[in-house]
């Protein structure tokens, strides 16, 4: 059977990471943690969106990033998918505002996603079968959130703000090309958030074992039985990153060395951006990759599902790299804020409505 | 229509001039109006054509609002400015984003980004407009 994924690949992809950080000593500080929790995690700080930030202008710039790695006309786009949990209108799409201020309307589909954190990561699967089929050229695919974090919940360690884009085309003139994907999805309530609750809750424990890992080795091992490549196979893995333990763990029971997770593990610096977490792992590594490499890459969302994929780097990578700020360029460019102006930036102090 | 204190048919016809810097070549007298019109304000021509501004601008000057209009509350202090793109000579009244007051100088060069402009409370709409901010060192 000829694989779609084959004919399909990453023209351009670009992220962005808000300058404000949260240390997580300020957690521990006000909300009396025990020092050690922070450091469990691997967690030394995290990325907070501004007052005037949200997931659609931080998804904007990621994807203005992709279009400029791209370098494609917005007119050839054809479709725009947005994955996110913090949309900023419950009912109005986010991808009809960005697909507007990129240039890209009226001529193209434009749809938010939602299945915690990877609804994007499900796009990206969608857009392989839009354009592998003909019936987009370009599609562009989101994944940005403002992470919500109930305040003193250890969620609040982790929860960051970030976005990351691909554009998505035809493989002969790709950054980086899809070789296969695979999808594993259960009924499994580990994170949630019910709506017009303001904050999720999750199940601790029971957000690793029957969730996070069984789901990513699911998709994992799909993957790796469809394509008959083995885990030495790849040179990066990235996987979806709550924090920054979870994805050694994952690696491990895969087989899959240390040295191949950490290029693409940038939690401990920036936190969980969500649906941005595993893909601005892959932004970075196609920021530093050489052509040839094989990418492994598995987001995870709760509720709970995980999709593989192979990718192999292309010598386009080097030429479009340049065109746009890296990941490293976002995560250096950092201002360290307190926990009170954090709240007031997240809207965590309540006020009289206007 | 209580919690609509903003006017949505009024953000929607603006959208293009929030989300997109354009000005308009006038083809009679070659000189840029900004911002942009169907009638060159110099020469009273109606044979323009429009253009994307891009690139990187400088700031001229700027300021500080500290008695916020109603849906900017957050954003205080707001911070104002003038800033000019050399090529086209254009200048734009525009808010400076992800800066101290502190930090701002006479030239700093700066980069447009699309930010939220002001919230109608907490159900109406949001309006999204270009911001600018001090340009982020790259590779």
């Amino acid at each position: 059977m000829n694989s779609p994924e084959l004919s399909v690949g990453v023209t351009g992809w670009g992220s962005y990471i808000p300058m404000y950080r949260l240390l997580v000593s300020e957690v521990v500080r006000v909300w009396g943690f025990p020092p050690e929790t922070p450091r469990n995690l691997g967690m030394e700080e995290k990325a907070v969106a501004g007052p005037d930030e949200d997931s659609v202008t931080m998804g904007y710039e990621a994807a203005l990033n992709a279009l400029r790695r791209a370098e494609v006309s917005p007119r050839d786009i054809g479709a725009v998918w947005v994955g996110s949990e913090s949309k900023p209108y419950a009912v109005k799409p986010s991808a009809s505002i960005i697909a507007e201020a990129l240039g890209i309307t009226p001529a193209t589909m434009a749809t938010d996603l939602e299945f915690a954190c990877r609804a994007a990561s499900e796009a990206l699967r969608i857009s392989i079968g839009a354009v592998a089929s003909g019936l987009v050229k370009y599609a562009l695919v989101i994944g940005t959130d403002t992470a919500q974090a109930e305040p003193g919940d250890i969620l609040e360690f982790t929860a960051s703000s970030g976005a990351s884009a691909f554009v998505v085309g035809p493989a002969d003139s790709a950054a980086a090309v899809f070789e296969a994907s695979y999808t594993y999805v259960t009924d499994t309530p580990d994170f949630w958030r019910r709506d017009g609750a303001l904050f999720p809750l999750h199940t601790e424990a029971f957000t690793g074992e029957p969730a996070y890992f069984s789901h990513i080795v699911g998709a994992v091992k799909g993957l790796l039985e469809k394509t008959r490549l083995r885990p030495s196979d790849f040179d990066y893995a990235v996987f979806h990153q709550p924090n920054a333990t979870f994805p050694l763990r994952v690696a491990a029971k895969l087989g899959i060395e240390k040295e191949k997770v950490l290029p693409g593990l940038i939690v401990s610096k920036i936190g969980n951006t969500y649906n941005a977490s595993a893909l601005t792992g892959l932004s970075r590594i196609l920021d530093i990759a050489r052509p040839g490499q094989r990418v492994l890459l598995a987001p995870f969302g709760s509720g709970a599902g995980s999709d593989a994929y192979s990718i192999i780097v292309t010598d386009e990578a080097l030429e479009r790299r340049g065109k746009a700020p890296t990941v490293d360029d976002y995560i250096a460019r950092r201002r360290v804020i307190d926990y009170a102006s954090y709240a007031k930036y997240r809207s965590l102090i309540a006020r009289l409505p206007r | 229509m209580r919690w609509m204190k903003y006017s949505v048919p009024r953000y929607w016809r603006s959208r293009r001039n929030l989300y997109k810097l354009e000005a308009v070549k006038c083809r009679s007298c070659g000189r840029v109006n900004y911002p942009p019109s169907a009638t060159c304000r110099y020469c009273g021509s109606r044979n323009i054509e429009y253009f994307e501004i891009k690139g990187l601008a400088k700031l001229i000057t700027w300021t500080a609002i500290y008695s916020e209009p109603e849906g900017f509350e957050v954003f205080k202090p707001i911070i104002v400015g003038v800033v000019e793109f050399p090529q086209c000579g254009v200048r734009v009244l525009a808010r400076i984003t992800d800066v101290d007051l502190s930090e701002l100088r006479e030239g700093l060069v700066l980069e447009p980004v699309l930010r939220k402009m002001s919230e109608d409370g907490a159900a109406g709409i949001i309006r999204y407009s270009l911001a600018f901010r001090p340009k982020m060192n790259s590779n």
